[in-house]
């Protein structure tokens, strides 16, 4: 037997080793580790097939980039062979890291960090979602109402009113992902989720005002949105009729 | 009693899970890990067994796996009403706050690796109560230098833990064809040691050049692996809770689905009622 393998802390520290090594394909580092008749080949062929695999995956998820990006697979082998994959990676949280990793090893175009601020939102949006997976499924629910309550809205000023918690907001430099209809880059980007995809709205500063209240103090009876956005900016009811059913319809907001 | 039969849940079977002839299910619990969703990853069918399958507790590291990920996974199981949860006799990364190496890799069968899988198995098993853990044997490449058999390691795990055995039937094949080992040897010698037992079925192919067997989930299920599952039900009967087919790669048409999963319950049946 080795000695490298006696004893707790002395197993803890080899797996720490061979861990390492076996992360970022140095498999040399293992020969001596390996049983009589067990070459380091053998050991070549495991990296390879986990690094094979975590580009595959890193690909899927990073294809939003490829088309600005020339280079993006030798990114991908650079990143796969000096960043090992995190303990406990999730689905996505690879791509979010190769995300962070990016822009420090390479200058990137505005409409690239804007595809960067896409990934990296979708994936937050996900990640909040996981932590709070019963508020996530117990608003898609109620959205899934909606239409059915959208029609009390002139007529019910105690219509509970909630904003949907699994959101993100963002902001991007370049108009390379707004519609031609959409406001000038620099505006507000929220990422949220709606029923299992991530959606993306560009919004008006009314809209944006009317949510950001509404996160302060949601869920709350229209009523009270209504008085608190009167008090700090004098908005008409009119106006929220207008906003409330977009945004209804758009996921953002539920009744009840 | 029949063992429940089924498939590891992809969505190239879905359509196919409500043949006669399954009544069980696994679920992949990297797959069922999606955030956003809203139902539960079995849908509305129905099964006797549902068991979920993990990938990253690496029972095999020299500290125990994380609460959060636990807890993920139990939460997919109370979702799904699963009875078992499963992982792999292995290592997959250094430590908690570590790198992961992609794969699981077989521990040295030593004595301080059998010390900290025991230590983790107990500390996964005290998590999860009531729904049993299964230790599978996986398919390895190469192993580290050890002093102890991959048998008499298993079998001092499930001894000393009480867990079960997935007892992963195409793995054992692979690693006897790769390592010259007697399969049947293997299984005789862990199974006495087994409180309860699931097993996994699948189909690789020969790779010339490694001049290995590889366990690549690709291909229908081979005669050798067939035979091994008939010899392990025999050793196994009245202890063995669940068989899951697996299968990742060049799915099979309707037909092919729906055989294989007859012969896995045609031969059990066999077993399970002798003439």
């Amino acid at each position: 037997m080795s000695p490298s393998f006696n004893g707790t802390q002395e197993y803890a520290r080899t797996l720490q080793r061979i861990a390492g090594a076996l992360s970022v394909a140095n498999c040399s580092t293992v020969a001596g580790d390996l049983a009589d008749g067990h070459p380091v080949e053998k050991v070549k062929m495991f990296t390879d097939g986990n690094l094979d695999k975590r580009f595959e995956k890193l690909r899927d998820q990073l294809e939003l980039l490829a088309e600005d990006m020339d280079d993006l697979d030798d990114a991908i082998v650079e990143y796969v062979r000096t960043v090992p994959l995190a303990a406990y990676d999730t689905g996505a949280s690879d791509g979010d890291r190769f995300a962070a990793w990016l822009p420090t090893s390479r200058n990137l175009t505005p409409e690239q960090r804007d595809i960067i601020t896409v990934i990296r939102s979708r994936v937050a949006v996900e990640e909040l979602a996981r932590a709070n997976r019963l508020a996530h499924v117990r608003f898609q629910e109620l959205a899934s109402l909606s239409d059915e309550l959208a029609g009390d809205l002139t007529t019910n000023p105690h219509l509970t009113l909630h904003l949907n918690p699994t959101r993100i907001w963002a902001s991007f430099e370049t108009d390379r992902l707004l519609g031609d209809d959409t406001p000038e880059p620099g505006g507000a980007v929220l990422f949220y989720a709606w029923r299992t995809e991530v959606r993306t709205s560009v919004l008006e500063p009314e809209s944006v005002l009317m949510l950001r209240t509404l996160a302060d103090g949601a869920p709350c009876h229209l009523e009270n949105l209504q008085l608190r956005l009167q008090l700090m900016v004098g908005t008409d009811q009119e106006l929220l009729v207008d906003l409330i059913p977009e945004c209804a319809e758009a996921g953002l907001i539920a009744f009840s | 009693m029949t063992p429940a039969i089924g498939y590891a849940i992809r969505e190239q079977n879905r359509p196919y899970l409500d043949d006669p002839a399954i009544n069980a299910a696994e679920i992949t619990f990297e797959r069922a890990d999606e955030p956003l969703r809203l139902d539960r990853y079995v849908q509305d069918a129905e099964f006797d067994h549902v068991s979920v399958h993990a990938l990253k507790l690496s029972v095999a590291s020299a500290d125990p796996p994380n609460r959060r990920y636990m807890e993920a996974l139990k939460a997919v199981a109370l979702e799904n009403g699963a009875a078992s949860i499963s992982d792999h006799l292995g290592f997959t990364r250094d430590g908690d706050k570590g790198v992961e190496m992609g794969h699981f890799a077989p521990p040295p069968w030593t004595a301080p690796a059998l010390s900290a899988t025991c230590r983790n198995i107990d500390h996964i098993q005290q998590f999860f109560g009531d729904t049993r853990f299964y230790l599978e044997t996986i398919a390895y490449l190469f192993n580290f230098e050890g002093s102890m058999t991959e048998a008499e390691f298993t079998s001092r795990v499930l001894q000393t833990t009480g867990c079960g055995w997935l007892l992963d039937v195409t793995n054992v094949y692979a690693n006897a064809t790769n390592f010259g080992f007697d399969p049947y040897d293997f299984i005789a010698t862990v199974i006495p040691h087994a409180s309860s037992i699931q097993m996994h079925l699948a189909g690789g192919f020969f790779d010339d050049k490694a001049e290995m067997y590889i366990d690549s989930h690709s291909h229908p299920i081979p005669e050798p692996v067939w035979d091994l599952y008939r010899f392990a039900l025999w050793q196994g009967i009245g202890r063995v809770d669940a068989v899951f087919i697996e299968r990742d790669q060049n799915f099979p048409d309707e037909s092919g689905w729906r055989s294989e999963v007859h012969m896995a319950r045609d031969i059990a049946e066999q077993i399970e009622v002798p003439a």
